[in-house]
């Protein structure tokens, strides 16, 4: 039987709407859950009212900040995958295959091993994976490279070799130091960056992949095919770099390298029927955000006042799910 | 009469080899060229280089007169069109997404037009796709895809068509169709139409001008009738090819060389 064709429209509607649902519905339950037992009245109100008092200052101070850091992470981790993706036109693309979260997490281990003040781990960060970044770009954009299999490879070269660098790091490392550095590879929100920062750069960035949609919607089907019908495929592939990787760096600087998330869910946004990418990037950051929001939430209060690295648990949430709507869908 | 798209003293080269020598061609207004030449002859890059995709070694393309390198990308795309030999199938996209990539060149809006989506449905329709607009592009097969993309090729409507092997894949009935659709809609009054073919028999029945690349530099340029003779294609195709009573061309399949 063939399939009616699709009115996009209204599928537009449906999805953004199940997006904008499904995040409205993570950070209330991140809002809504913590050692402390307020009531959700009592959150609503206190979101806007300032009165002072202890659940007050937990609500302004420490839960809604770690909520929408959670959430601006996720979104932008999501955004930078679906870049990648179309980036290296392959759907095993995330934000860490190019190496750049590998180059942040070396510096910033290095930094723990030589004992380097916290306040320093952040900006290591970010100087790693620009470094990484600027190193990747240099070395695979020489050439004629249409599929970017070059960048794929030069890429998936520096993160082995990354990786190589943490194993070295983590096996030098003093054991008191240990537990600090894992947690910080398994991706760690409690020291996040102010949230508004954050979410700034997440709308900056759904701002400025918004704006080249219509490019990506050519590039999916390949560069070379891309410059044929008059997108100029070196600037795009550029773009496209630059926006994905600063967008994974900033995730990586404030959270740790956490995994799946950027992966999984364009692919999730894809079975619920976005492969626009004028609808796909906006569902997809929706759905990363909601997604690292419910695992943070369970990540701190799970083993309470123990903290699970909530890398662990987008992977243990998001797998499920996944694979639920992967056994629905004959084809990917 | 300027020629819709000129090369001049044009030559190519992959690596050190000399594909291709001194090139000087017009594609005018009504023609439909047919190019023709062995596996590695240099037809693709020919094909990609007149759609600016690929500087040429040396000479020049102009499009309507105008050094090709003088417009910006989508501009040029408003006039040339190609279809290259190898294409993808999208990450997860639908029949109907594959064909309105063809609007980019003339696109004004961030979002689709009610007319683009329109033409796109059309141009399915015109390939005999209409009832697969909504699948995704990898449940379909080669000819099918084939298909897609030409549809894409009528969405963007470029006034120089330069198709890269447009039949391959298609079986007898769908290559007679899209053979005459393609001539139709691309080689009118103002518009000009370029295949790689490798079917002799449909090159000589579709081509009002034949090029011959043998891919060591030497081509050979010209009205089919004084191209496509016995001696030069035998030459060509390195295989031999009589004419028969009826005055078809037709290749000595029984001999091998």
């Amino acid at each position: 039987m063939p399939a009616a064709p699709p009115d996009p429209g209204r599928t537009a509607t449906r999805l953004v709407g199940l997006g904008l649902a499904a995040a409205c519905t993570a950070l209330l339950v991140s809002l809504l859950t913590g050692s402390a037992s307020i009531s959700a009245w009592d959150v609503l109100r206190l979101l806007w009212i300032d009165d002072g008092t202890v659940d007050d200052r937990i609500i302004d101070q420490l839960r809604l900040p770690r909520t929408l850091s959670a959430f601006a992470v996720g979104g932008a981790l999501s955004l930078a995958g679906t870049l990648m993706q179309v980036l290296l036109r392959n759907p095993l693309g995330d934000p860490y295959v190019l190496g750049v979260s590998g180059g942040a997490s070396v510096a910033v281990l290095a930094g723990m091993l030589l004992g380097l003040p916290i306040l320093w781990l952040h900006p290591l960060a970010l100087a790693g994976a620009f470094a990484s970044m600027l190193l990747v770009f240099a070395l695979a954009s020489r050439h004629d490279d249409p599929d970017n299999r070059r960048l794929l490879l030069t890429g998936i070269v520096m993160a082995a070799g990354w990786s190589a660098l943490i194993g070295l790091v983590l096996s030098l490392a003093p054991p008191l130091q240990l537990p600090g550095m894992l947690f910080w590879l398994m991706g760690d929100l409690s020291a996040a960056y102010s949230p508004g920062l954050l979410l700034a750069a997440l709308g900056l960035g759904l701002a400025a992949s918004l704006a080249l949609a219509p490019q990506l919607n050519l590039a999916a089907f390949g560069l070379r095919q891309a410059a044929a019908l008059g997108v100029d495929p070196r600037r795009l592939r550029l773009q496209l770099y630059l926006l994905a990787s600063l967008l994974t760096a900033v995730a990586v600087t404030s959270a740790g390298a956490i995994g799946f998330v950027g992966l999984v869910t364009p692919h999730l946004a894809r079975l619920l029927g976005a492969s626009d990418h004028r609808l796909l990037l906006p569902v997809a950051t929706l759905l990363g955000g909601a997604l690292l929001t419910l695992a943070d939430t369970a990540a701190r209060t799970l083993i309470a006042p123990a903290q699970l690295p909530v890398g662990v648990l987008t992977a243990l949430l998001g797998v499920p799910v996944f694979l639920w709507l992967l056994r629905r869908e004959p084809r990917l | 009469m300027t020629p819709l798209l000129r090369a001049e003293a044009l030559s190519l080269r992959h690596e050190d080899r000399g594909l291709l020598e001194a090139l000087n061609l017009s594609l005018m207004p009504g023609q439909c060229w047919v190019v023709l030449g062995p596996n590695g002859a240099g037809k693709s890059t020919l094909l990609e280089t007149l759609a600016g995709l690929r500087a040429p070694n040396e000479g020049e393309v102009h499009l309507h007169g105008r050094p090709l390198g003088d417009f910006r990308p989508r501009e040029r795309a408003r006039q040339i069109g190609l279809l290259l030999q190898q294409d993808g199938t999208g990450l997860h996209n639908s029949v109907l997404d594959l064909a309105l990539t063809g609007s980019y060149p003339r696109k004004r809006h961030w979002w689709d037009t009610p007319e683009e989506i329109f033409a796109a449905h059309r141009a399915l329709e015109q390939t005999g796709l209409g009832e697969r607009a909504g699948q995704t592009t990898d449940t379909l097969s080669g000819g099918e895809l084939r298909r897609a993309q030409i549809a894409r090729l009528l969405v963007q409507d470029p006034t120089v068509a330069l198709l890269d092997e447009p039949l391959a894949n298609l079986d007898i009935a769908q290559q007679a169709r899209i053979a005459h659709l393609l001539k139709d809609r691309f080689s009118g009054p103002d518009r000009v139409l370029m295949m790689v073919l490798h079917d002799l028999d449909l090159a000589l029945t579709l081509a009002s001008h034949c090029l011959l690349l043998d891919g060591s530099g030497a081509w050979l340029a010209g009205p089919r009738q004084e191209i496509a003779s016995e001696r030069h294609l035998t030459r060509l195709f390195g295989q031999p090819v009589r004419r028969e009573a009826s005055g078809h061309l037709v290749i000595d399949w029984e001999t091998t060389s």
